[in-house]
C-alpha cells in the first residue's frame, strides 16, 4: 500500500520536474554555437537579445537594410504611448532608425545595437507617410507646423522637403498624423540628441510587398 | 498488503532462519522506502523553482541567446499590432472659421433692437436655448421624475436662473452623447488580451494527473479498509 503510494508520488513528480524543465526551456533549446557566445561582448546581458548570424540572414532577407547585432528585450507588447530607451555600454557607431508602420514601431540603432524602441503614429490613409530611406534633413527643437495652424511638433527630425518629419506627440490609440511619424515626446527627445543631420532613417510600409518585384 | 500478509503467514512458524530472513526483508523495505523518500524530496526540491518560474514567466535561459525566433517575430512581438482606426490628430487640424456669421457691409436694414428689459417682461427668454451650454454638468442622473413645471403660470423667471433640473427634461437622460475625448477605445484593439494557450500547460497535465492518482489513491485506502472491516 505505502509503497504504492510512494511509486505514484514519485512518478508525478518526475512527472512533474519534466513538464518543468521542458516548459522553462531547458530541454528543448539548441545548443549555443560556441564561437557565438565568444563573440558576445562583455556587457551582453538580460536587457537585449544577440542575433545570430542565421537570424540577420533571414533578417536580410525579408528586407531589413542594415545589419544588427542586438535587439532591445521588450518583454511585453507595447502600448500606445510607451518606450524602451536603452544605450547603456552601447559603443558609439553610425546611427540608423528603423520605422515599421506596419508594426507601429520606431527602433534606433547605435553601431547595429538598438538603444530605443517606441510605439509611433503615422500618417492616415488620405495622408500616407512616405516609405523609403530618408536621410535627416534638419534638426530643429521647438518647431511649429507651417502647415497645420502652428501645432507644435517638438524635435523635429525633418526628413522631406514637404515636410514629412519625425516629432513628438500624444501617441495615443486610434489617432493619426498628417504624414509625419510620431513619437512620445520623451522619446523624440532622446532620439533628437541620438540622431544627427544625414542620419538614415528607414521607413518599411509592408515587408512582403515592398520586396515583391510588381 | 500482500507482502504483510505473507509475513505473517510466515511469522507463525519462526525458526532463527525464518527470524533472520524477516528482519532482513524489513530492513530492506525501510531502506526502500528511505531511497523513495529522497528521490520525491529531491525531485520536488528541483521542480519546484523550475515550475514556480515558468509559472510566473520569468526567463531561464541564457540571456542573450534566442536562437528559436526570427528578428522579424521578435519585433511582432512587441508591436501594438496593426493600425484598427486612424483618425486624424486634433491638435493639427485646419481652423475652420467659427461658425460665427459675419455682417456683410450692405445697409443696415434692422432695426435697432428693442431694450432688454422690454424683451425678457415680454417674452422670457425660452429655457431651451439657454440649455445648450449648461447641458454637459446638468445633473442628468436626477431623471426627468425630479422636474417640475418650471415657469407656472405667467411668473417671470430671471434668465440668469435657469430652473433646477429643468434642463434635464427635454433631452432624456442617456441620450446624451458622451463627448469623443472621454470614449475610450475597444478593449480588444488597445490592449491586446493575454490569451490563455488552447492546451494546458505541462506542468498543468502534470498537477492534474498527481491530483488524480492521489484521489484514486485515497479511494483505494478508504474501500480496502471498509472491506477489511
Amino acid at each position: 500500500m505505502t509503497r504504492g503510494f510512494f511509486v505514484a508520488v514519485v512518478l508525478a513528480a518526475l512527472a512533474t520536474a519534466a513538464a518543468a524543465a521542458w516548459s522553462s526551456r531547458l530541454m528543448d533549446r539548441p545548443p549555443p554555437v560556441a564561437s557565438q557566445l565568444e563573440e558576445l561582448p562583455a556587457w551582453a546581458n538580460q536587457d537585449r537579445t544577440f542575433l545570430t548570424k542565421a537570424q540577420l540572414f533571414q533578417a536580410r532577407a525579408n528586407g531589413l537594410d542594415h545589419d544588427v547585432q542586438s535587439i532591445l528585450n521588450v518583454r511585453k507588447r507595447m502600448q500606445f504611448g510607451d518606450f524602451v530607451w536603452n544605450d547603456r555600454d552601447v559603443p558609439k557607431g553610425t546611427v540608423w532608425v528603423r520605422v515599421d508602420l506596419k508594426s507601429q514601431l520606431l527602433s534606433v540603432f547605435r553601431g547595429g545595437h538598438e538603444i530605443g524602441t517606441a510605439v509611433i503614429l503615422y500618417g492616415a490613409e488620405e495622408k500616407e507617410t512616405p516609405d523609403g530611406t530618408f536621410p535627416v534633413l534638419a534638426k530643429i527643437k521647438d518647431h511649429r507646423s507651417a502647415t497645420y495652424d502652428n501645432a507644435p511638433m517638438p524635435y523635429t527630425l525633418r526628413l522631406t522637403d514637404d515636410g514629412v518629419a519625425i516629432h513628438g506627440s500624444d501617441v495615443r490609440w486610434g489617432a493619426a498624423t498628417h504624414g509625419c511619424v510620431g513619437v512620445p515626446v520623451e522619446f523624440a527627445a532622446k532620439l533628437f540628441d541620438e540622431v544627427s543631420k544625414g542620419d538614415q532613417v528607414v521607413i518599411v510600409r509592408d515587408r512582403k510587398p515592398a520586396r515583391l518585384p510588381s | 498488503m500482500s507482502v504483510s500478509v505473507t509475513s505473517s503467514r510466515t511469522g507463525r512458524r519462526l525458526n532463527a532462519r525464518g527470524r533472520a530472513r524477516r528482519a532482513k526483508r524489513v530492513a530492506a523495505r525501510r531502506r526502500r522506502q528511505v531511497l523513495l523518500s529522497g528521490v520525491i524530496a529531491f525531485t520536488a526540491i528541483i521542480a519546484a523553482p523550475l515550475s514556480v518560474a515558468s509559472y510566473l514567466g520569468v526567463e531561464t535561459s541564457i540571456p542573450g541567446i534566442e536562437t528559436a525566433k526570427s528578428f522579424m517575430a521578435m519585433m511582432s512581438e512587441r508591436s501594438p499590432g496593426d493600425r484598427t482606426k486612424a483618425e486624424l490628430t486634433r491638435t493639427k487640424q485646419r481652423k475652420v472659421a467659427a461658425a460665427t456669421p459675419k455682417q456683410r457691409a450692405l445697409g443696415k436694414i434692422t432695426p435697432p433692437p428693442p431694450p432688454k428689459e422690454f424683451v425678457e417682461a415680454i417674452a422670457p427668454p425660452a429655457p431651451k436655448i439657454a440649455e445648450g451650454v449648461p447641458l454637459a454638468m446638468a445633473p442628468t442622473t436626477l431623471g426627468p421624475l425630479l422636474i417640475t413645471p418650471s415657469t407656472p403660470g405667467g411668473i417671470l423667471i430671471p434668465p440668469s436662473a435657469p430652473p433646477p433640473g429643468g434642463t434635464g427634461g427635454p433631452t432624456p437622460p442617456g441620450a446624451e452623447e458622451p463627448s469623443p475625448t472621454e470614449q475610450p477605445p475597444p478593449p480588444g484593439d488597445d490592449v491586446p488580451p493575454a490569451t490563455p494557450p488552447v492546451v494546458p500547460e505541462p506542468e498543468t497535465w502534470a498537477t492534474m494527473l498527481l491530483g488524480f492518482g492521489l484521489t484514486g489513491l485515497m479511494m483505494r485506502r478508504r474501500r480496502r479498509k471498509i472491506a477489511l472491516a
